[in-house]
């Protein structure tokens, strides 16, 4: 984020009190929703991505996010060798600061939960405003009419933990008490619009026609988005069945590294060539780090299946009730 | 140099190129009335779709001194992001065209064939109504005696019809913003998952009831009874599938099983992940 360094001294004043004072809202702008549904439903190959641009409101606890623009699909052809994404960001941002946008970015913004979502997050948290967060919006349930916004942001506890030491060992995580629960939050997102933009959704309301599509929203059929839900939460559990593997090897190594140890200890007591075993068998504890925010990500991932099952159940007990009339 | 007009030529908008002026509207500075920018978007033989919008700093009102750099340079940086979207036409705020506007029709009709000019009524002038009109320009002239070339003279604005249409989220966005607009304090929340089949459900229900109220009034007499509109019905009636009881409960019950059998693997891994948790951090 090369924009990051011009505001670093607003940063020292919000750092402080994104710790006290945590955001409880996200006031998002109609438009920044609108826009975020064009670039997904034009974005046939990937997901769409781009940054979320706002300001921080301490005095009501919230964060307004007023506008955001798209980042360019990197996997295109065309787009090969704009290897520079951080330059791109930094160009839109000065452009829409001339027209009086605010250009603080308070985040960023996806059409699906995927795995480096979370890696993200740290890297916008952490260099850039401490409030950030990442706009999940499910473009596939929004077809079927269903609009579905989620703001996530990772704990202060987290970021604490993120900020004193790079390697998570296992000791400090417990210490901290940190685990998949805690690691992620969901914030609430109001929307919210001024009193023009109001006028012009009257206008538009009496220009355009009922729409049919609340039908399909009652739709029964509803394997596709399953199945798209289950292969993502797949490729977390597999990830997640990894991690445990590594942590139980090294839990098996440490076992053996003590009992050598007292073994040793009690055969020659007095040597004092103690150092010797440690330095010889020198034991790694992998960082914790990718397996907590991993956790962390199934948990979430986890709550979006069971949500979305209940309102499949609650289609089908309505569609037994209307076949029971007959 | 005279360009024709197709006689049904017409512009289809979307919300987000409106929103994106209103707002850009709202934070202009305060020595400006108006604002103009560029419309983004595609465009057919006889109809343009604008998809969205955004908008020039000018330097002087009257004059329409315009930032061609500016305009050049954020046209680039959405055709990266969309190498389909290009510029359509341009549009300006206020009740009614502005001055020089036809310059700047100008500067467009070499950026792209045939720009249409829109003027959105921000201001809500023409009885209180938030105004979108769309012209094309053509040029005119007149033949001088002997030459082949026609002289110009300016520019010729005529109307052409606007409409506003959407996609299906757009719609269904547009729709949730909507319950915003009465709301005490103007907010309004994305539903949750139980509340949004709620929600469809009272509107499926508002629709049958003005459904059985006509039927009820044509029995009665009250109204008149409309061929089309019973035939519409009758295939509203056919749709309905009519399956045996027995089939109809184990379909029902097969489907219930794969949900819960879904549910239920979702719990089992939230509780691997507590297990989890508990293993690891117990450790000594």
């Amino acid at each position: 984020m090369a924009s990051s360094a011009a505001y670093s001294s607003k940063l020292t004043s919000s750092s402080m009190s994104a710790v006290n004072n945590p955001i409880k809202e996200v006031y998002v702008d109609a438009m920044v929703i609108l826009k975020i549904i064009k670039h997904a439903h034009e974005e046939t190959t990937d997901a769409a991505q781009g940054g979320l641009l706002g300001l921080v409101n301490n005095s009501t606890q919230t964060l307004e996010i007023t506008n955001c623009f798209p980042f360019p699909n990197q996997n295109k052809p065309e787009n090969i060798d704009l290897g520079n994404l951080e330059q791109f960001q930094a160009d839109i941002i000065r452009s829409l600061r001339r027209v009086n946008s605010d250009y603080l970015q308070v985040g960023f913004y996806d059409s699906c939960f995927n795995r480096s979502l979370v890696q993200a997050m740290i890297v916008y948290q952490q260099s850039g405003v401490e409030e950030s967060i990442a706009l999940v919006y499910d473009q596939a349930l929004a077809t079927q009419g269903y609009i579905s916004v989620k703001a996530y942001r990772l704990t202060p506890v987290a970021i604490e933990q993120l900020k004193s030491e790079d390697v998570f060992s296992p000791d400090s995580v417990k210490e901290a008490k940190l685990n998949y629960d805690n690691m992620m939050d969901e914030i609430p997102v109001v929307f919210r619009n001024s009193h023009l933009v109001n006028s012009l959704l009257c206008e538009i309301d009496e220009q355009t026609p009922l729409s049919s599509k609340y039908d399909t929203f009652l739709d029964l059929g509803s394997s596709g988005n399953i199945d798209r839900q289950l292969r993502s939460l797949i490729d977390c559990v597999d990830e997640f069945g990894s991690h445990a593997q590594r942590f139980n090897n090294y839990q098996k190594q440490f076992q053996r590294h003590q009992s050598k140890r007292s073994q040793n200890d009690r055969t020659r007591r007095s040597d004092g060539l103690d150092e010797e075993l440690d330095r010889i068998t020198k034991l790694h504890a992998d960082s914790r780090r990718n397996a907590l925010l991993n956790s962390a990500q199934i948990k979430n991932q986890c709550e979006n299946i069971t949500k979305f099952t209940s309102q499949q159940l609650a289609k089908l007990f309505m569609a037994e009730a209307v076949q029971e009339k007959n | 140099m005279a360009v024709s007009v197709n006689n049904n030529f017409e512009v289809n908008i979307h919300p987000v190129a409106l929103f994106n002026i209103v707002h850009a509207y709202e934070r202009r500075s305060e020595k400006f009335d108006t604002i103009l920018g560029t419309l983004l978007g595609t465009r057919t033989s006889d109809s343009i779709e604008v998809t969205d919008s955004f908008v020039v700093p000018h330097l002087t009102h009257g004059e329409a001194l315009y930032n061609v750099d500016y305009a050049s340079s954020m046209a680039s940086f959405y055709r990266k992001v969309n190498s389909s979207q290009t510029t359509v036409g341009w549009y300006s705020t206020g009740s009614d065209m502005m001055a020089g506007a036809n310059l700047i029709h100008e500067f467009y009709t070499h950026e792209t064939r045939n720009p249409v000019y829109i003027v959105v009524d921000t201001g809500l002038k023409n009885d209180a109504r938030f105004q979108i009109k769309a012209y094309i320009g053509s040029l005119f002239g007149v033949k001088e005696a002997g030459k082949e070339k026609m002289k110009n003279h300016g520019t010729l604005f005529t109307p052409i019809p606007v409409h506003i249409v959407t996609y299906d989220e757009e719609k269904a966005a547009v729709d949730l913003f909507q319950s915003g607009k009465f709301n005490q304090k103007f907010r309004v929340k994305p539903p949750g998952e139980l509340e949004q089949v709620q929600h469809s459900l009272e509107k499926l229900l508002f629709m049958l009831k003005q459904i059985t109220t006509y039927v009820d009034d044509v029995l009665s007499g009250k109204k008149p009874s409309d061929a089309q509109i019973g035939r519409m019905l009758m295939n509203l009636i056919n749709t309905v599938p009519k399956v045996d009881s027995k089939d109809l409960e184990n379909m029902i019950n097969t489907s219930m099983n794969d949900l819960l059998m879904i549910q239920y693997l979702s719990k089992g891994v939230k509780a691997q992940l507590m297990l989890n948790e508990k293993l690891t951090s117990s450790t000594p």
